[in-house]
């Protein structure tokens, strides 16, 4: 039994540490890919952005706070201005306590100096010789222990301690231990002698009595005083019952048939005793215990145990009856059994089939037929793994980390007598190396209406199938819009607090950013960026919730006769668009329409608009809710097995199947496509070349980054909404026969809304009864998240106390009472006016119209937390299309924005040649109703408290576009990159960005044109692609790009825009790009190429034991920012890059820990800034000595013993026979050198033994010096 | 009148009873009382003995042992986490995401040690103070050296080091003490720590630990593993024996909800 338990624990630690060794690799993976995103989205991190607090005021040591006034608040003492890991007080390494032998990792170097006994080593992962454990026998009982923890505990314990070194196994460790020969040591009278049962080393050097191998005290043959079988009990250390003779000796395993238990005055094994391969749970009769299959010494207990024929002691069950399964079934677990219980049904689940199914009835009835297109990733909202362990006899819940950070996943474990069991473990959810894998995601709407086949390419669809976490989403909704991602098989939950909790918005700071965008002015991406709000819940949500908002484009063609047909992609306006376009974002995250742990599922986070005259709206996909409701009731949670985790071979092979190179980023992650993947689909859309090969930085990310958070409801959409039905169709009846209409089918995948209130709703079938569903089940403790997910006043107290509780908060029940938001609006530029009850105008500061293209950021506010939407016909709250910038969010103030069109411009947009657009505009009740709509526009707002109660009467605010002629040129408003950037110093070309203020047609010239003139501008040698659309402008206004050259130095690049490209040669087009001139950009190239300039470790190292921690370390020099870069390190090139730990300065660490001997080739690549990039190799030889030193020479002299040994080592020396040392030895000169001198009387016998710093020494002596040899 | 006679008998037993009740109890609890049968008897009283009585005795000392360990080995911890109103100590602990924490604590074992020493010393130096009475009482003149005073915990027990020089004389016989001498108190405090620190040598090297395999090897104990919204995870180790409890809060490898940007 304890060989097999011994045996498991071998398998167990060794699993155990692959686990959390894969957790490492994968957090530290995972900060590479954030960091990543930081060099591509922002800027690289100086090395100062962090402050050490050495010691904080609560008491924690070495603490990186960041660089603000936090650090002074919550630090006791000084704040160093670096992080800790560059203060030597706080560098990390190995904490040996030299006393009792004990290793801590990862300790600062301040606590280790605190304490006496502690010795500091550099290896924070204590790879070192003193930590290196071996075997320790004690008496009867053996455990793994370092050398030091062994002869403390035999000191303690008055045995005498064997430790093996070589054994560093358990398995073997334990057997040694239990292969000491028992038997019954005789002492004492000779006439009546005292027996004890013990070991034959026991029995020998301390006791000084006669051992008599396999024999119990109270065999006859020894005519000891002991009697047998006078009592039962336990031992420690075995599972079974046991005889005791009258002496208080143990015997054999207690049975009720006394003979053949005393067997004979014998020692009987385990495997001989009765029932051998039972647990002999409340057997009356068989003490053979077996707690690997659930039974173990104890007390009989009146009324639970069964009561014992001889003594008082059996087998106690440690089994769990009934314990708790999923879908609130029950089974019996043996002990130590693992198993996943969830919340509901858990990754890959199917609910429909057809993908143009007419109605509900028929989705519902496609729960049961599955297949493909059902297909979605079906963790519920608010739930979490849970890991049940069945403990001597309790069912023990360990939960999985919130937020399905980790999973629990489930094999099938076969025991000794071959009864299978089920082993389950938390593990961490790769979810997020999914999404990242759809290279070409972020231009999903490119690719789809260019009619490609795959979002996830072949490399994508590769790794997608390997990663356990990950599947494949195809969406196959007709013939011109299909496509495949690559999406968490378990979704990640969102911070619901953060997405649609009661916020805590920085109002002030977006006044202020948007403020200023009053005017036409230059509008910081960066700063727009910056509103995101930090770095988990809302922004992020939103982001990962966005790769789901898609555009499916219909083709309607004008048949004559016949009128306007549909051509292409005419199944987008089914309920299967709603339906896999619903699968698809809600199998991101927690977005879309989908279902909480209480079963109940709303309807906010996804929403569907059309653009376009023809057609219909597909159904919107709160229509699935239902679907969703019994979804969430009739799945039941199936565990997964551990995918590449599920044995020791294959985490073992886990770099091999390419998991870890996608858990880094590679070079080409580094490019600022990764953050426009996620967050700038506007210009994906508008030019997938463009994403795939925009090589930029800094305000480039910023500037996409700002574009996903005004998101299409408030820019886009707010134009979009305009050019409504009456007046698209107007230019359309215009047209003529053979006529094509672009229909838009917007799917907004956005951040799952939670349920109004306590969560009390209609649809909770009973099963959900509010915030309290959370409190019910003991073995699932209430999280914030789990609350959150309830319902909108739902909300943890005591959190993290042990105590926590899910309740309803209360207050903020009034309807909302909607006014203007003041403060949001700049004064300089605008006004509200006629401000009532029912609402306001927005006008110029002088009362007047605005002035098209002109951008106007305004707002509302209410008098309790609310939740704002609006649209342009008055509407149920619920049916209303349109979001303010805060989204799902309870706030008081709620943001809009918008840029409102021209007429000309909404014209040009719904016409496709000069031709059509003229005569559109020749159309005086066109353009009458056009200026009519324009010239009073209106959207209605409606604003929900917490329970979901809206204003019944609409709150209407109105606008109006100034008629008349553009008079005013167009403005370049953004770059990216930035004005003056530093680009690569090999670069020979740069792709740029540039936005400007109104649709228009722009030039470039390495020439300043004298003035600008239309003959000017026509002799400007190069053409910007810009794109005039109204749906491609968002609040930095419209795109263009150019790829310009670039030559070593300063490049002055000259740019000339001309408005109304709709008029095309007409000479009332305004030209400018900056106060009515040339606009002058600036590119700099960097000074040098970034270099790696040193490189360690080179050559051949050696250490004693493994595994060996080796430290790489890079240092960079040159390049845009003063070798100031992101180093990632390469094992193996095929398998991609990894990131450094320690990165993103120009002094690069990582510590590899789990190396073992041999040679190695390491690849190191870093970049900077500006994309240059320094590459260089690592070779180096990891060698073992397990050699001892060798004595080469040795002389007396004058009193003096020198001695000189091949390596470096220490030497003992003294009269003990045979090299015993102590700690206390003398030690000879010389210590950790090759020459040793020592003082010695020439006519004694000195007996030497030397050690070399790895420990490795001989097994006797050195070196024996007579006197004859002295 | 018979009756009186009956009646009188019976008081003067009650009030025999009560006299000789209270001699016994005068003689062997009070200290004087003691020392006065000492002195007649002659019999020598072991100063020791008393002192490891009194200590056994010591109904402060045990719960202040259970709060030191039952909030991570420190009697009054400065960065905590409250649960069950217990503060558990950060043992290992780090602010940032994806990071393994840092020690905070790397000699738990010698840390527990020196608290429970300097939380429990006032009881001992309580129990030297009643020695001294005692002594006096029995009318010994005694001379105290300086308390040395320790605790190691070790397998299966807390031991209570005293080291109490002592002297002491009465009439012509005088005794001198040096030996220090131990407390045992039966406790898997040891087993309880040992595990802590496996589990906090897993967190600092790894960001994680699997109690399901240390409760595999380690019947004896029950563990739990809390993991908090924050990223926290608070450990309860308990035995099943005894009752003790060892608690303590890691932060290590804390994901951030979300994509984390």
């Amino acid at each position: 039994m304890k060989n097999n338990l011994t045996k498991k624990r071998a398998l167990a630690e060794f699993e155990m540490f692959l686990l959390v060794a894969s957790i490492i690799s994968f957090s530290a993976l995972l900060s590479g890919i954030y960091s990543a995103k930081e060099v591509s989205a922002i800027s690289l991190p100086s090395s100062s952005a962090e402050q050490c607090c050495l010691t904080t005021k609560q008491g924690a040591s070495c603490i990186d706070l960041p660089l603000s006034d936090a650090c002074k608040e919550q630090c006791s003492g000084t704040c160093q201005q670096t992080s800790c890991s560059e203060v030597s007080e706080c560098k990390s390494g190995c904490g040996f306590d030299k006393e009792n032998g004990l290793c801590t990792p990862n300790t600062p170097k301040k606590a280790c100096d605190e304490s006496p006994s502690c010795e500091f080593f550099d290896d924070a992962f204590c790879n070192i010789n003193e930590c290196q454990k071996g075997c320790c026998i004690l008496g009867t009982n053996s455990m793994l222990a370092t050398r030091t923890q062994c002869e403390k505990l035999s000191k303690v314990q008055g045995v005498p301690s064997e430790f093996h070194l070589d054994t560093p196994d358990e398995l073997q460790c334990i057997s040694l231990s239990q292969n000491a020969n028992t038997g019954a040591c005789v002492f004492g009278d000779s006439e009546e002698p005292s027996c004890k049962f013990t070991t034959k080393s026991d029995c020998e050097s301390t006791i000084k009595g006669i051992f008599y191998q396999d024999y119990l005290c109270s065999n006859p043959e020894l005519k000891t005083k002991c009697e047998k079988q006078k009592s039962t009990s336990c031992v420690e250390g075995k599972d079974g019952v046991y005889w005791f003779d009258s002496c208080g000796n143990q015997e054999n395993i207690y049975s009720s048939d006394k003979i053949r238990s005393w067997n004979n005055g014998k020692v009987l094994s385990k495997e001989q005793s009765c029932n051998p391969n039972s647990a002999n749970a409340d057997s009356a009769n068989c003490g053979n215990c077996n707690y690997e299959l659930g039974g173990i010494c104890g007390e009989s207990r009146t009324g639970t145990d069964t009561k014992p024929t001889y003594g008082n002691y059996v087998c106690r069950d440690l089994n769990c009856k009934d314990a708790p399964d999923n879908g609130g079934g029950k089974a019996n677990r043996i002990n130590g059994e693992s198993w996943c219980v969830f919340d509901g049904p858990v990754g890959t689940g199917s609910i429909a089939s057809g993908k143009s199914s007419s109605g509900l009835g028929d989705i519902l009835q496609g729960i049961t037929l599955g297949g493909e297109i059902g297909l979605m990733s079906t963790d519920l909202v608010g739930s979490r793994h849970f890991r049940y362990v069945c403990q001597n006899g309790e069912v023990v819940s360990e939960p999985c980390a919130d937020y399905r950070k980790e999973i629990c996943v489930q094999n099938k474990k076969s025991l000794d007598n071959g009864k299978q069991i089920d082993e389950a473990l938390c593990r961490v959810n790769m979810w997020e190396q999914c999404i990242s894998l759809n290279g070409g995601i972020g231009s999903l709407a490119g690719q789809m209406t260019g009619g490609a086949p795959t979002v996830c390419g072949p490399e994508c669809l590769f790794q997608c199938i390997r990663n356990p976490d990950c599947r494949l989403q195809p969406v196959l909704v007709d013939t011109d819009f299909w496509f495949t991602a690559c999406v968490p098989k378990y979704p990640p939950g969102f911070d619901l607090g953060e997405t649609s909790g009661l916020s805590g918005l920085a109002s002030s700071g977006l006044s202020s950013a948007l403020g200023s965008a009053g005017g036409i002015g230059e509008i910081a991406g960066s700063a727009l960026g910056s509103l995101g709000g930090g770095n988990s819940g809302g922004s992020s949500a939103q982001q990962v919730c966005s790769v789901g908002t898609q555009t499916c484009t219909a083709i309607y063609v004008k048949m004559c006769p016949g009128g306007w047909k549909c051509v292409k992609n005419c199944q987008c306006e089914e309920i299967g668009f709603t339906l896999q376009m619903n699968n698809l974002c809600a199998s991101l995250g927690d977005c879309g329409v989908y279902a909480n742990i209480a079963g109940q599922a709303t309807g906010l986070g996804a929403i569907i608009t059309k653009k376009g005259s023809h057609g219909k709206t597909p159904p919107q996909p709160f229509i699935l809710i239902p679907l969703y409701m019994a979804l969430a009731k009739i799945l039941k949670g199936q565990p997964s097995n551990g995918g590449f985790f599920n044995n020791v071979g294959g985490i073992l092979q886990l770099p091999l199947y390419g998991i870890s190179s996608m858990f880094g980023m590679t070079l080409s992650d580094l490019s600022p496509s990764v953050g426009m993947n996620f967050l700038g689909r506007a210009s994906a859309g508008f030019n997938p070349a463009f994403t795939a090969g925009a090589t930029g930085a800094g305000a480039y990310a910023g500037a996409a980054t700002s574009m996903s958070l005004f998101g299409p409801s408030s820019i886009i959409g707010f134009t979009g909404a305009f050019i409504g039905a009456a007046i698209v169709i107007g230019i359309m009846y215009l047209l003529g026969c053979g006529q094509v209409e672009k229909v838009e089918i917007k799917f907004e995948c956005k951040p799952w809304d939670r349920p109004f209130g306590d969560g009390k709703g209609i649809f909770d079938f009973g099963k959900g009864s509010g915030c309290d569903f959370c409190n019910k089940d003991p073995l699932k403790i209430c999280s914030k998240y789990r609350c959150e997910s309830l319902g909108t006043r739902c909300t943890l107290i005591n959190e993290n106390t042990g105590e926590d509780k899910c309740v309803s908060i209360e207050g903020e029940a009034t309807i909302p009472i909607i006014t203007p938001w003041e403060e949001i609006l700049n004064k300089t530029f605008f006004k509200y006016q006629d401000s009532s009850t029912n609402g306001f105008r927005v006008r110029t500061s002088e009362g007047e119209c605005i002035q098209a293209f002109t951008p106007v950021v305004f707002g509302v506010k209410t008098d309790v937390y609310s939740q704002c939407r609006w649209d342009i016909k008055q509407t149920g709250f619920e049916n209303m299309s349109y979001e303010f910038f805060e989204s799902g969010k309870f706030t008081k103030n709620h943001t809009l924005s918008t840029v409102l069109p021209s007429v000309e411009s909404l014209v040009a947009g719904e016409t496709g040649s000069v031709e059509e657009f003229n005569e559109a505009m020749s159309n005086q009740s066109l353009k009458n109703s056009l200026l009519n709509a324009l010239g009073d526009m209106n959207i209605y707002v409606k604003c929900a408290n917490l329970d979901g109660k809206a204003n019944d009467q609409d709150y209407k605010i109105n606008f109006c576009v100034k008629p008349g002629p553009d008079l005013t040129p167009p403005v370049v408003i953004a770059t990216a990159p930035a004005e003056n950037s530093v680009v690569a110093f090999n670069a020979t070309e740069q792709e740029t960005l540039f936005y400007i203020n109104e649709p228009a047609e722009c030039k470039w010239d390495l020439i300043r044109p004298n003035s600008p003139t239309l003959e000017n501008y026509n002799s400007m040698a190069n053409t910007l692609t810009c794109d005039t659309n109204m749906s491609s402008q968002n609040i930095l206004g419209f795109p263009c790009i150019a790829t310009l050259p670039v030559v070593s130095g300063e490049n002055k690049y000259y740019l000339l825009c001309r408005d109304q490209p709709w008029l095309e040669d007409n000479s009332s087009r305004n030209l400018g790009a900056s106060a009515g001139k040339e606009y002058e950009y600036i590119l700099k190239t960097s000074a040098s190429t970034l270099e790696i300039s040193e490189l360690k470790p080179e050559g051949i190292i050696t250490r004693g034991t493994e595994p060996v921690s080796v430290t790489l370390e890079a240092e960079t020099s040159g390049g845009a920012d003063s070798g100031n870069s992101v180093c990632y390190y390469s094992l193996n090139e095929s398998n991609g890059y990894i990131r450094f730990f320690e990165t993103a300065t120009n002094k690069h660490k990582q510590i590899l820990t789990s190396m073992t001997k041999g040679d190695y080739t390491l690849k190191v690549k870093c970049i900077d800034v500006s994309g240059n990039v320094g590459v260089k190799t690592s070779s180096f030889s990891l060698q073992l000595d397990g050699v001892a030193p060798e004595v080469t020479r040795v002389f007396y002299n004058s009193g003096t013993l020198t001695l000189n040994t091949n390596e470096d080592s220490i030497c003992h020396y003294g009269d003990s026979v045979g090299c015993i040392f102590d700690a206390n030895s003398s030690v000879m000169n010389g210590a950790n050198s090759k020459s040793h001198t020592a003082s010695i009387e020439k006519n004694s016998t000195y007996y030497i033994l030397c050690e070399d710093i790895w420990g490795n020494k001989k097994s006797g002596c050195s070196i024996e010096l007579t006197p004859y040899q002295t | 009148m018979r009756m009186q006679k009956r009646g009188q008998i019976t008081l003067f037993v009650i009030i025999s009873i009560v006299i000789i009740g209270a001699l016994i109890i005068f003689f062997s609890v009070s200290n004087t009382g003691k020392g006065l049968v000492d002195r007649v008897t002659g019999a020598e009283f072991d100063p020791y003995a008393s002192l490891v009585s009194c200590v056994e005795n010591n109904n402060a000392i045990n719960p202040k042992i259970s709060e030191i360990l039952v909030q991570g080995g420190d009697s009054n911890p400065q960065h905590f986490a409250l649960y069950k109103n217990n503060k558990l100590k950060y043992l290992c602990y780090t602010n940032q995401f994806y990071d393994r924490c840092v020690m905070q604590e790397p000699f738990v074992l010698q840390k527990t040690e020196k608290e429970i020493q300097q939380q429990t010393q006032k009881q001992i130096e309580s129990c030297v103070e009643e020695l001294k009475s005692q002594l006096n009482a029995r009318g010994y003149s005694s001379n105290f050296g300086r308390l040395n005073y320790s605790a190691s915990i070790v397998p299966d027990n807390i031991i209570l080091n005293i080291g109490l020089p002592l002297s002491i004389s009465r009439g012509e016989t005088s005794k001198n003490y040096q030996t220090p001498f131990e407390v045992r108190k039966k406790s898997e405090a040891y087993n309880l720590i040992m595990i802590a620190n496996s589990i906090l040598n897993f967190e600092a090297r790894y960001g994680a630990a699997d109690i399901g395999e240390f409760m595999a090897l380690y019947p004896d104990i029950r563990i739990e593993a809390q993991k908090q919204t924050d990223g926290s995870v608070f450990y309860l180790l308990s035995s099943r024996s005894t009752e003790e409890q060892f608690s303590f809060a890691v932060r290590s490898v804390a994901f951030p909800p979300g994509y984390g940007l």
